[in-house]
């Protein structure tokens, strides 16, 4: 059984120019023990997949899914204090800007001390600052901070993003969730910061059995790190399937549209030639295209493409798109 | 294939204008202070026209006689008579102008002055900046109605002397309000931006600074009609204000304050007046408020 | 953080010096022997007469008589008021307990019920509590303080009679005046029915201390809840959540030290508005204090008094917001050297 199903999750926003899908349909299995890849733009709505899943979206995004179940629960039933409990325990997040999310005014100690404060271990109360102390300095061996009291003494703006990031994730791994969110957690580390992180991903995978869903628009990092990805564009999920299945051989324009605009600085490239890209930009919201949303962008598009293409499978990988780019078509063309 | 993007249609994206009052407009509470400050302005200006009687005139008739929805009361005397036998409808009505219209009036020549100060001390930096600042935070300790008071102490009663004292009260707020907000429009990037492109000080001030100050100082417009209002009416309460035959709401509820148990209503409505006239421009300046955080989200 | 403090005290010197300069503009443009309204001697014998003179220094330049005027009036001399003959000084230290009684009980209660009703409002933002609450405390931003405190008189006092309407204490108690809180007094005397008088003195503040209070509460209200939430949205509240903090502690932990930083800092902005209500105040319930003392100085045209009383208030007003900004940097030192580098 899938460790996470969310099949048709849509998130709507009500303005006052109507009803807008900032994501529509998105479908995601996660099995355990798997890292799992969630791949677009800027403005794809992949945040706020992640956010919905979690229940931390605000009040004014409805979300709507067919199944959005973890484990079998369905999140979308739980009340608050259900959800805040489910949260608590099972699945954990990770932020993309480290330190604004932790408290600036509180010592990172003192923060550890609040989160592991919900786990209540076979300790007499007495001895409970003790082993969580213990626990603690454990967690920050484990992500990979060797000078933990002066981390735990320090406030978040005295530390490195590299540092709070890890601070961020042992705190998240500290109750020993199932399933552990990253949204872009990367992104405003340098890249030796960067390397360890996922690193360290690897390792709770691995020996942790930990599944992850790891959020990014970086392919080089998703290529090396995921066994799964999906591709997002402007809400909707495009691509889905097997890394390397899809990296090697990718049906959606897009997607090859995104991996073709990869730098590879071994190619011979002509001198002041322009960078591969598609042309246009992202649709904003309010004028998102009727059927596929990449309609007006693709170099494919035909007449067909005004209907919303289903999703389609071929050997595990899934695609949405009326005219895939695969080797017989490729031939043709 | 090559595509061109002409293919989204024009967005008509409506002015900050139009979305601020879109916002303002959704706000049932907003919209009725707005009608509310509408009706009093119009009280104030067609006063003459639309009051029964003269102003302070006595009906030696009539002396204490309860509003018309009281079994003893005339409908000629809509809100009855004070122990003078004038009318509390039209003295109520020639107050508006006093009051409400003295306030509005008040409030526009101080924004004029402390909007000049306040711009010219926002803009200046060092020394100058920092003596101005010091200037202002004194001038701002000095509680505005304790300056009014003495003010119309000195120089004695009168409506122009309660205009003046209220006027020079409120222009340090102005002052610190355009202040800060110069200084924090000054501080943004884009200023800095406008003036890496080599434009000089009255040209950022025109077209970087200038739109973007408009809100805090709407805000602080609506704000200080309410204080007008509360220190004319207080004023006239401390029977410092205008003096008879000239009504004034604050005045008013002084003098109905001796036979608030044989006439209540002599204290009642004038203070009705001032609190519906205050409501009014707090409920603008909360859906203002309302509109204008909602734009920028 | 000690150049911060430099800063603040070059800040306080330099206005107490602007607040005295406008005093003494003041003077010059009161009417009559500026001899008698500045020292408040009606008629003054040749000795006096030449004691002023060297006190104040009027034959010299107008930058003289300033650093006289200022020098007298720091020394404590503010002369004798013309209407009672006594030491201006005297009457500053009888009078101004009661009105800072008033004023700081009115400011506990503000924070006390502003607080949680702002953080209560910014909690269940645009829900029915919410807006219950915004609009009630528009309401009562609105009414004009002298009819709240004349219909509190008409209705709880006169009428239900359940509240005494004047002054601070029942005249059957004789007090010591030893600090000038009634209160505190109380406490100190050795009444034997000590708890009969406390009682009294507390329905007796009741009435103005809530006039008083309602304005500042609604101030409270609106900037508490303001502040709570763009606390509420920032990016480690979030985190916390998604770590599943039970809200109660997101709250009180998180959220609200960070709040409070903005509602202490209008607590003493607030001051000037709250110092002119308290004297409104005082005038209706006749409440002895600072008050009611000037306001018959104003009447009679007692310029010294007036004089006396604008530095006194305006003195304090900026003694308080100097010591609260003091407080608020000392306090919130490791804050700002971290948000902002350096000071």
């Amino acid at each position: 059984m899938p460790l996470l199903d969310i099949r048709n999750l849509t998130i709507e926003l009500d303005t006052p120019d109507g009803k807008i899908k900032a994501v529509d349909r998105v479908n995601l299995q996660i099995d355990p023990g798997e890292i799992r890849g969630l791949v677009g733009e800027s403005g794809s709505g992949k945040s706020l997949v992640a956010k919905a899943i979690m229940g931390i979206l605000s009040n004014r995004w409805r979300v709507s899914a067919d199944r959005l179940r973890y484990n079998g629960i369905d999140l979308l039933s739980l009340s608050a204090r259900e959800r805040r409990k489910l949260m608590g325990s099972e699945i954990a997040m990770v932020f993309q800007e480290p330190s604004s999310c932790l408290d600036p005014n509180d010592t990172v100690g003192h923060q550890m001390h609040e989160a592991l404060a919900t786990i209540a271990p076979d300790v007499p109360f007495w001895q409970r600052k003790q082993w969580r102390e213990v626990r603690i300095r454990q967690l920050l061996h484990k992500v990979g901070i060797e000078d933990h009291r002066h981390v735990m003494d320090s406030y978040p703006n005295e530390l490195s993003e590299g540092i709070c990031q890890r601070v961020l994730i042992a705190m998240a791994i500290a109750y020993k969730p199932r399933l552990l969110i990253a949204d872009e957690p990367t992104t405003v580390l340098e890249s030796g910061a960067q390397a360890q992180i996922f690193k360290l991903f690897k390792k709770l995978n691995k020996i942790n059995d930990v599944s992850i869903l790891l959020i990014s628009h970086d392919l080089e990092y998703i290529e090396h790190w995921t066994q799964k990805i999906t591709v997002m564009y402007s809400g909707q999920a495009v691509e889905s399937g097997q890394t390397k299945q899809i990296f090697s051989r990718p049906f959606h324009p897009y997607t090859i549209a995104l991996l073709r605009s990869m730098p590879h600085f071994d190619d011979k490239l002509s001198h002041k030639s322009q960078l591969s890209s598609l042309s246009g930009c992202v649709p904003t919201m309010q004028h998102l295209p009727i059927g596929c949303r990449l309609g007006p962008r693709c170099p494919n598009a035909q007449r067909r493409c005004v209907e919303m293409p289903k999703m389609k499978e071929k050997n595990g990988h899934f695609y949405s798109c009326h005219f895939p780019i695969t080797y017989d078509n490729a031939e043709s063309q | 294939m090559a595509r061109t993007s002409h293919i989204y249609q024009d967005e008509i994206i409506p002015s900050p204008l139009q979305q601020i009052w879109r916002n303002f407009a959704t706000s049932p509470l907003a919209m009725l202070g707005l009608w509310i400050f509408a009706i009093f302005m119009l009280i104030s200006i067609f006063a003459p026209l639309l009051a029964p009687y003269p102003q302070g005139y006595q009906h030696s008739s009539a002396l204490l006689m309860p509003p018309s929805w009281h079994p003893e009361g005339h409908v000629a005397f809509f809100f009855g008579t004070d122990d003078l036998g004038r009318d509390i409808f039209s003295n109520l009505i020639y107050g508006t102008r006093t009051t409400f219209g003295a306030s509005i009036l008040v409030t526009f020549i101080a924004l004029f002055f402390g909007c000049i100060i306040g711009i010219f001390s926002g803009m200046s930096h060092g020394l100058q900046s920092s003596i101005l600042n010091h200037i202002l935070d004194a001038t701002l300790a000095i509680p505005s109605l304790l300056l009014a008071i003495v003010f119309v102490a000195i120089s004695g009663p009168g409506i122009t002397n309660v205009m003046l004292a209220v006027g020079i009260s409120l222009t340090p707020q102005f002052m610190r309000a355009t202040h800060n907000a110069v200084h924090h429009e000054l501080s943004k990037e884009y200023v800095t931006a406008t003036k890496l492109d080599g434009a000089n000080k009255s040209q950022i001030f025109f077209h970087s600074i200038l739109p973007n100050i408009l809100d805090a100082l709407v805000i602080q417009i609506t704000l200080s009609i309410s204080i007008a209002i509360i220190d004319i009416a207080t004023l006239g309460f401390l029977k410092l204000g205008v003096q008879s035959p000239r009504s004034e709401w604050g005045a008013m509820l002084s003098e109905g304050l001796d036979l608030i148990f044989l006439a209540p209503w002599n204290v009642a409505m004038p203070g009705l007046a001032i609190f519906c006239s205050v409501l009014s421009i707090n409920m603008i300046g909360n859906g203002l408020q309302r509109a204008l955080k909602e734009r920028i989200d | 953080m000690w150049f911060y403090v430099a800063r603040r005290f070059n800040l306080f010197v330099l206005t107490l010096a602007i607040l005295f300069l406008l005093v003494f503009l003041m003077h010059k443009a009161l009417p009559g022997d500026p001899l008698i309204n500045l020292s408040g001697i009606t008629n003054p014998t040749f000795h006096q007469l030449e004691l002023l003179d060297q006190q104040y220094q009027l034959d010299g330049s107008v930058i003289n008589q300033y650093l006289a005027f200022a020098t007298e009036r720091l020394s404590g001399n503010f002369g004798l008021s013309l209407t009672s003959a006594q030491p201006i000084l005297n009457e500053i230290t009888q009078r101004l307990p009661a009105t800072i009684e008033l004023c700081i009980y009115a400011m506990i209660l503000a924070l006390l019920v502003g607080i949680p009703f702002g953080v209560l409002a910014a909690f269940r933002y645009k829900k029915m509590t919410d807006l219950l609450i915004v609009s009630v405390s528009l309401v009562f931003y609105s009414i004009p303080i002298f009819w709240l405190g004349v219909i509190g008189i008409m209705f709880l006092g006169l009428e239900f009679q359940l509240l005494p309407v004047a002054g601070r204490l029942n005249l059957l108690y004789q007090i010591e005046p030893i600090t000038g809180f009634t209160l505190i007094d109380i406490m100190l005397s050795d009444l034997t029915s000590k708890a009969q008088a406390l009682r009294d003195a507390f329905f007796h503040l009741v009435m103005p201390t809530v006039t008083l209070a309602l304005f500042p509460i609604t101030v409270v209200i609106r900037i508490t809840r303001a502040a709570m939430l763009e606390e509420l949205n920032t990016n480690h509240i979030k985190a916390a959540e998604a770590r599943g903090v039970s809200p109660l502690i997101i709250v009180l932990h998180h959220a609200l030290p960070n709040a409070m930083q903005p509602v202490l800092a209008q607590v003493s902005l607030q001051l000037s508005t709250l110092l002119t209500s308290a004297m409104v105040t005082e005038v209706i319930f006749s409440w002895p204090g600072i008050g009611t003392w000037l306001m018959s100085a104003i009447y009679q045209r007692d310029f010294p008094v007036i004089s006396a009383g604008i530095l006194i208030c305006a003195g304090l007003i900026i003694v308080i917001s100097i010591v609260s900004d003091l407080i608020a940097i000392v306090g919130t030192t490791k804050r700002r050297s971290l948000r902002h580098g350096k000071n």
